[in-house]
């Protein structure tokens, strides 16, 4: 998809005053950070899980094109095909390709991060094929005609109501009419919609949350089971993923496996977690014939030796987004591209480009929280302020802020000159705030005034309160 | 065909420190040590706390002590559902056994019309509470994901205590990667709406499972 | 015992009187207080906007104007996490300035920290009466990492009665300059830190940052909720008389005592 993130600004406003997702957003809020929370209290060995699982990214990170041929060379083994994407628009010509050469004509998918940021929907749709997303949350979007809000939970936006009147206009076609009012109602007609979609469709496309090295097999995570019925049932089973997905052996998997899940919906494991290798055998009953693996590197590669590089130890929990006070606050969509929250901030920039997602790195309290939940311990905050850093030093903020900032910065650097001026400041602000201790106005900070007053400063610093003192407390004592 | 393989691994190797040699043998020695990392540990039992955890995802158990009990186990549990005496299997152990008459018993992997199905679970994992299945031509993947009611043959000495323990196991089988691994802990489940956790998003409705237990144990 | 205390910018302008309870609660201890003349902000504002040149000039000046002290003390968590944590990273290409840096920042101590470990103090001379929240700033919980530290020292005088907060690890909104490059998602956030105040039935909310102080009040007062905002300093020192933050100053007592 095209990104908006330029117009964070804009629709982070419009998103606040956005009734009905404000709404689910308040519904979301602290479900996942309470699950998430039990089942940490629960797992005495996080931090040495925590420990072990920064080990094996970094390392596996420091050799990653040996483990990548490793795992090539695997995935041939078991009869699986392995093509490579350097850019969004060749895994979208490469999947295209595949199915074509598969004869399809309907193709569900599984649900899948990379498969967003390659925007492989528009390009299969495109092509003249039927994509059909088949993670609810997915389809619910599909059906909007919206990219996902979260990494995994990609309808969290959407009200029971707004997804009742999605389906009514959208199952007409398959003769379903019923007015859908409970959960169950909508989860069931979703069931009976899709499992035409599983029976017919002629290419299944999921993602993978790792890929391992040892063994050449893609894993994927999922509650509904609808990936390994993407999987399973069509002829041709596509994966998608990423460079950085893989890790060396079958234990390492399991670490992140134990930490992936609690970090995202405080589960000790998804329902299902499944391990694919290559296509149906000779002696199976069922089973894809064809097994192919997409693996995109889109500038993943360029971030292995800058200051990006630990963003690349994500493993896509979605934690971050939780825990962050503006995700919750304005959700999603606003970040204007595939991944929103801390994550987002810190990867848009680097996919998309600095001077377009340049309001992202500065969407941050730098609370920490991100940093202090994230199973990798990614440092999100520091990478947020080396965008920022480039930023100031590409000289892509306004300005106005610059020269603010250079201003403040040059009296905050000399205090001759800032005692004085900050004295006679508050002095004046001071006596103009003295009856009601704040201002709901003042010319220089609508920013602030616009919501809040500002307390008043005092009419006097400290530190000149202070030097006073000291005189007097000297002359009495001399006296 | 594009070049993106030669270009992509080029970058890497343009940015990672590693020369050949040594990094070949730092991986190949990684790659066969198969290092565990830390394994949650918990007090119970491998059978009490498998039953455990399996229940607490809305999974069923019954125990039985013998092959021969399962049909009539499995009866019983179609009977509780109030749904048709018919199952799909595949496992010849399972259609070979002694059915009620009026049972149904279709050998072959699953199809969408498929109520209810049985089959055999490769092992479990006692940590979490979750059954271990191969794909093979006894056990094929559709019967695990198709029908709503999925019913599935554990026996007791396969279970274990976690996820790394069965990677031993298929590697001590020595017949390599089984094609599909599932883990399956519960049935399938959704919360995309609202939140809100609703069972049978696209698998499985009800899972049950019927462990059978070890001679000799009570 | 010789201490130094960096005001920060924001106690200085707004709120001296958390200046002089922080003064009075060292000298309580026996702790002899020198204010270096020559300091005015610790550099968040430029460090946290990408300007590290700027940072660097502001962070060399403080580190200047402080290195005889053997006990630095900032009455705020997110100046003492600046000057501690960031501070060195300031200078990780610059060998000289970045041993300076780190010697400077061992010296370090939020006032927190500095009452509960070093001066170990058991007794604060509370006057305020009746039911408080406390406000865990985001440094406090992540840098400085006080949140018992703080919950033993108000327990130290049975007068306070903390009322916690239900989601006490929630950021406030304030966030420097992003509560004014995105007034409307701070106003969002403090709401939320309102809501959760309120629900405790405190009449005071108090915490150790000027900058959360000054966005909760600020939120407060538009609000006109009657709730009071302190600095904990204030409280500890037994220096709640005067008006609270944001509050008219009805004592007509302009001059703060010592
Ligand atoms: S950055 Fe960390 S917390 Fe965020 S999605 Fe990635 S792994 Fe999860």
């Amino acid at each position: 998809m095209k990104s908006k993130s330029h117009a964070f600004k804009q629709q982070a406003a419009d998103a606040l005053v956005n009734v009905s997702l404000q709404k689910a957003l308040l519904n979301a809020k602290d479900g996942f950070i309470v699950k998430r929370k039990k089942a940490m209290d629960e797992l005495p060995e996080f931090e040495r899980l925590r420990t072990k699982a920064i080990e094996i990214k970094e390392h596996t990170l420091s050799h990653l094109d040996q483990y990548l041929e490793y795992f090539e060379q695997q995935v041939i083994k078991s009869g699986g095909t392995v093509h490579w994407a350097s850019t969004t628009t060749q895994a979208q010509q490469i999947i295209v390709e595949l199915c074509k050469q598969a004869n399809a004509r309907t193709v569900t998918k599984g649900k899948s991060m990379v498969g967003e940021e390659a925007a492989i929907n528009d390009a299969l749709e495109a092509a003249g094929f039927e994509a059909i997303e088949t993670d609810l949350g997915e389809y619910i979007i599909q059906l909007a005609n919206e990219p996902p809000s979260h990494i995994i939970a990609p309808a969290i936006h959407k009200s029971k109501q707004e997804i009742a009147d999605l389906f009514k206009d959208h199952h007409k076609k398959y003769n379903f009419n019923s007015k859908l009012e409970t959960i169950p109602e909508i989860v069931n007609e979703a069931r009976e919609v899709l499992r035409e979609k599983f029976i017919n469709a002629d290419v299944g496309i999921t993602g993978a949350n790792f890929l391992v090295a040892e063994t050449g097999s893609t894993l994927i995570v999922t509650n509904e089971g609808n990936g390994d019925l993407t999987a399973t049932l069509p002829k041709t089973h596509i994966v998608i993923s990423s460079i950085e997905k893989v890790v060396p052996t079958l234990e390492d998997t399991s670490v992140l496996l134990r930490l992936l899940a609690r970090s995202a919906t405080g589960q000790e494991i998804t329902s299902y977690t499944t391990f694919f290798n290559g296509p149906k055998r000779n002696s199976d009953i069922d089973g894809p014939e064809n097994f192919h693996v997409v693996l995109l590197d889109n500038g993943r590669s360029n971030m292995l030796q800058n200051e990006n590089h630990e963003m690349l130890k994500c493993i896509h929990c979605g934690a971050c987004l939780n825990h962050c006070p503006v995700y919750s606050a304005i959700g999603g969509h606003a970040y204007g591209w595939v991944y929103p929250g801390p994550m987002g901030s810190v990867l848009t920039p680097i996919m998309q480009g600095l001077d377009e997602a340049k309001d992202l790195p500065f969407a941050s309290t730098f609370c920490g929280r991100c940093e202090e939940v994230c199973p990798l311990s990614i440092p999100l905050p520091k990478l947020l302020r080396q965008h920022r850093n480039h930023i100031h030093h590409d000289k892509l903020n306004t300005s106005r802020s610059r020269l603010g900032l250079a201003l403040w910065a040059f009296v905050a650097s000399r205090p001759a000159l800032y005692r004085p001026l900050s004295n006679s400041f508050i002095r004046a602000l001071g006596w103009l705030g003295k009856k009601s201790g704040r201002f709901s106005w003042l010319p220089f900070a609508s920013a602030w005034t616009q919501s809040k007053d500002l307390p008043a400063p005092a009419a006097q610093s400290f530190m000149s309160a202070w030097t006073q003192q000291q005189a007097k407390k000297k002359s009495s004592e001399n006296e | 065909m594009n070049n993106a393989r030669e270009e992509i691994f080029n970058r890497i190797k343009s940015k990672t420190r590693q020369n050949g040699q040594d990094a070949a043998s730092i991986i190949e020695r990684r790659l066969s040590a198969h290092q565990r990392g830390p394994v949650p540990v918990f007090p119970e039992e491998l059978l009490e706390r498998f039953i455990l955890k399996l229940k607490n995802v809305v999974g069923t158990v019954k125990e039985i002590s013998d092959m021969s009990e399962l049909p009539a186990a499995v009866s019983e549990y179609l009977s509780s559902l109030n749904v048709e005496q018919k199952i799909v299997t595949a496992v010849p152990e399972i259609h070979s056994l002694n059915w009620p008459a009026d049972f149904e018993v279709n050998n072959r992997a699953a199809i969408s019309s498929d109520l209810s199905s049985v089959t055999m679970a490769y092992a479990a994992v006692a940590e979490t509470g979750t059954l271990v299945l191969q794909a093979a031509k006894e056990t094929p993947t559709s019967l695990n994901f198709l029908p709503d009611n999925f019913i599935c043959v554990l026996k007791q000495q396969d279970i274990h205590t976690s996820m790394e323990d069965i990677w031993d196991a298929i590697r001590k089988d020595d017949k390599g990667m089984p094609r599909v691994v599932n883990f399956i802990t519960g049935p399938s489940r959704t919360a995309d709406v609202e939140q809100t956790i609703q069972l049978g998003a696209h698998g499985p409705r009800y899972l049950h499972v019927i462990i059978i237990r070890q001679a000799g144990s009570d | 015992m010789r201490v130094a205390l960096f005001a920060s910018c924001l106690v200085d302008l707004f709120r001296p009187n958390a200046g002089f309870a922080t003064v009075s609660l060292l000298e309580n201890a026996g702790c002899i207080v020198d204010v270096p003349p020559e300091q005015t902000c610790c550099g968040q504002p430029a460090y946290n906007n990408g300007d590290k040149d700027n940072a660097r000039d502001i962070a060399k000046q403080v580190i200047n104007e402080f290195s005889d002290y053997e006990y630095i003390i900032v009455p705020s968590s997110s100046c003492a996490g600046m000057m501690i944590k960031h501070y060195p990273q300031l200078f990780e290409d610059n060998a000289e300035w970045y041993k300076k840096a780190t010697d400077f920042s061992a010296h370090c101590y939020d006032l927190v920290t500095f009452l509960h470990d070093i001066l170990k103090i058991t007794s604060v001379p509370v006057t305020y009466q009746g039911n408080i929240t406390y406000h865990d700033s985001c440094s406090s919980l992540r840098e400085t990492r006080v949140k018992d530290k703080t919950r033993h020292l108000l327990a130290c005088n049975e007068k306070i009665n903390l009322l916690e907060l239900g989601n006490p690890e929630a950021c406030c909104g304030f966030g420097g300059t992003f509560c004014v490059k995105y007034p409307e998602i701070s106003e969002s956030m403090v709401n939320d830190k309102i809501a959760d105040i309120e629900a405790t039935g405190a009449d005071t909310v108090v915490s150790g940052d000027m900058g959360c102080l000054l966005n909760i009040a600020g939120r407060l007062k538009r609000l006109n909720k009657p709730i009071k905002v302190f600095h904990i300093a204030e409280v500890l020192a037994g220096m709640t008389g005067i008006a609270a933050i944001g509050d008219a100053d009805d004592t007509k007592k302009s001059e703060p005592s010592s």
